[in-house]
């Protein structure tokens, strides 16, 4: 068994020096007391063995990561059960030559940290990578002993897509979620309001702007720059990123789902984008949208899919949810809107007990309240029958969601966890039901719910999960 | 059933207890008194819930277990059907809380890499075998898997 043994870049423990030391500086400043060196001190102390004592060691099947601190802690990673590989590469990277490596498993526990987090120059970065993805051998067995080892090719790679700075202001503005785009225009239109009808500038409004809204968009257009997407045999490799480098790897095999999404704007440009939920991908931007390809106009849908998923390609049809549907979507409409009123009904009557003045801007603001959630809800339940689909067929199934922001997810039977359905007296009384699977995703487990379909359709989804579950995932 | 009455009915007294207290502290105060009356009938429906729905919830529950899975039926009003893949299976415990404790009941937790899923108020023994039938399978599976 060949091994390698290696400690994290030195430029790691410089920085975990300058942070120690900021720490310490910021603590003096703020309470002024001479003990907050002693701490810095223990800190520093901390740091510098830490680094000196955790290792990683590269075998040809595993990997295997050791810290001996006050206690000793070893994770054992077998190559088999990697999901995804990242490189990225900061600024600092670039300039000074370190790449940090982040592997991923496929289990929803932890998927949104890296199993492993381990800096290397980028030379040994780009080696450990390419080992992993290629699952090649590090150097040659006893039999190979004397023959040239066996040489690692880096073809140039011609990416099946390519996005530029523009497409990654399209993707920043349209391709996020229309929530966020709304209040981030909500807290606008307030601090407009505000500095046109009042004395001053309302700064709270104008900092959840730019906290709600702005920061995320520009960090979103900042990570998505140049992206790059190339596909060689069954392997999926993503570069992105204007300020730090992703490069993220992963077989098609570890995709637990595709999804095409069109958020309300992007639909309205006829655009959509391609996702994929793999552990690890996209996990550490904390969204839920593990991005594939940027906008792309939705007649290259076809030959985006060809070029990237082939394997993810239906041919049965999506159906649209039964007639029968109306009653329990009605009923949900009703209950909801009840409860809803009866809460509204509850505060108002604490606030005339309370004994406050009821004028006219108050009344209209609890008539408004009153009105405004049923009257979404009433809405979200015709467009839901109009937009919700579900499709089986013998390897995969297609489910549709999302009356504002679409997303049209193709899941593989043998990729679910956990199947089932829920029936509430209403759709029972049609047959119908609502299916909730559980599968993993970028950022952990995910739960995909349809709308009501007939229960036999979600019992034959359930039914072919167990029969093309084979081996362990 | 025993076991579910007595947790609601511990959560009905409690509900009880406040919603007195909210009453007697709200003699000069109408808006305490309405919340206290709020809380009453709150507990009343809790008290409800005790009487009828362990009935209900023993009546729609079932389980089966297979070689190739775990299906699990169960609910009040809305009735969920859950289905386990044996294959998904990594971890599975029996566990015992206080209430469940004192009945000689126990609950059987099916861990999978995506979610988790359970089966309610078994008897300990019965809890036991299931949870040993289950890692005899998946421990069957994983040796196949490994040749």
């Amino acid at each position: 068994m060949t091994e390698e043994r290696y400690r994290n870049h030195p430029a790691m423990l410089v920085k975990n020096i300058i942070v120690a030391v900021a720490v310490t500086m910021a603590l003096r400043l703020a309470y002024g007391s001479d003990i907050m060196f002693i701490i810095g001190a223990g800190l520093l102390i901390y740091m510098v063995a830490a680094w000196c004592r955790t290792y990683i060691t590269i075998y040809d099947d595993h990997a295997v990561l050791e810290r001996k601190l006050i206690g000793t802690k070893t994770k054992n990673i077998p190559f088999g059960k990697v999901a995804s590989v990242n490189e990225v590469q900061g600024i600092f990277g670039r300039i000074f030559g370190w790449t940090t490596l982040r592997i991923n498993i496929n289990s929803s526990h932890n998927a949104a940290k890296p199993e492993i987090s381990f800096t290397f120059g980028n030379e040994m970065a780009s080696h450990l990578a390419s080992l992993l993805k290629n699952g090649i051998h590090l150097k040659p067995t006893e039999d190979e002993c004397g023959a040239e080892p066996p040489e690692i090719r880096h073809e140039t790679e011609v990416p099946v897509y390519r996005f530029g700075t523009f497409d990654a202001v399209v993707f920043g503005l349209f391709g996020s979620n229309t929530y966020a785009l709304i209040a981030t225009l909500f807290w606008g239109a307030l601090s407009m309001a505000n500095t046109i009808w009042s004395d001053g500038v309302s700064l709270i409004a104008i900092l959840m702007m730019i906290i709600s809204g702005v920061v995320p968009m520009i960090s979103m257009i900042i990570r998505h720059g140049n992206f790059s997407v190339y596909r060689k045999d069954d392997t999926i490799r993503l570069v992105h990123g204007m300020v730090t480098i992703y490069d993220t790897t992963f077989d098609i095999s570890k995709i637990n789902a595709v999804c095409i999404k069109r958020t309300l704007m992007a639909r309205l440009l006829g655009k959509c984008c391609l996702q994929a939920e793999v552990v690890g991908i996209n996990a550490e931007a904390k969204d839920t949208t593990p991005t594939v390809t940027l906008l792309i106009p939705d007649k290259e849908l076809a030959h985006a899919m060809e070029t990237i998923f082939p394997e993810f390609i239906t041919d049965y049809s999506v159906d649209l949810q039964p007639s029968a549907s109306v009653r329990p979507t009605a009923s949900r409409t009703a209950i909801i809107s009840g409860v809803w009123l009866a809460a509204i009904g509850f505060f108002f009557s604490m606030f005339v007990l309370a004994g406050k003045n009821i004028d006219a801007v108050t009344s209209s603001a609890f008539i408004a309240g009153a009105v405004s959630v049923p009257a979404i809800a009433i809405v979200h339940a015709v467009m839901s029958l109009k937009v919700c689909r579900l499709g089986t067929g013998e390897r995969m199934f297609t489910v549709v969601n999302g009356v504002v922001d679409r997303d049209c997810l193709i899941i593989q039977y043998s990729r679910t966890q956990i199947t089932g359905y829920v029936m509430s007296p209403a759709a029972r009384r049609h047959g119908l039901a609502r299916a909730e699977i559980k599968l993993l995703s970028s950022a952990g487990g995910r739960t995909v719910k349809t709308a009501f379909f007939p229960e036999r359709s979600l019992d034959l989804i359930c039914s072919r999960s167990v029969e093309l579950s084979g081996g362990l995932l | 059933m025993i076991s579910m009455r007595v947790g609601y009915l511990t959560i009905t007294i409690a509900l009880a207890i406040a919603s007195a207290s909210l009453i007697v502290a709200g003699m000069n105060d109408q808006v305490l008194m309405y919340c206290g009356f709020g809380v009453a009938v709150l507990a009343f429906l809790f008290l409800m819930i005790s009487i009828f729905i362990p009935k209900i919830y023993f009546d729609h529950y079932r389980y089966f277990i297979s070689e190739d899975r775990v299906d699990i039926r169960k609910g009040v009003i809305f009735l969920r059907h859950v289905v386990v893949p044996i294959e998904r299976i990594h971890q599975v415990e029996v566990i015992s809380g206080p209430v469940n404790r004192l009945f000689g009941l126990a609950d059987v937790k099916i861990t999978t890499a995506g979610g988790v899923a359970d089966i309610n108020y078994l008897e300990k023994d019965e809890a036991d075998r299931i949870a040993v039938e289950l890692n005899r399978i998946v421990d069957a599976i994983v040796r196949g898997l490994r040749k």
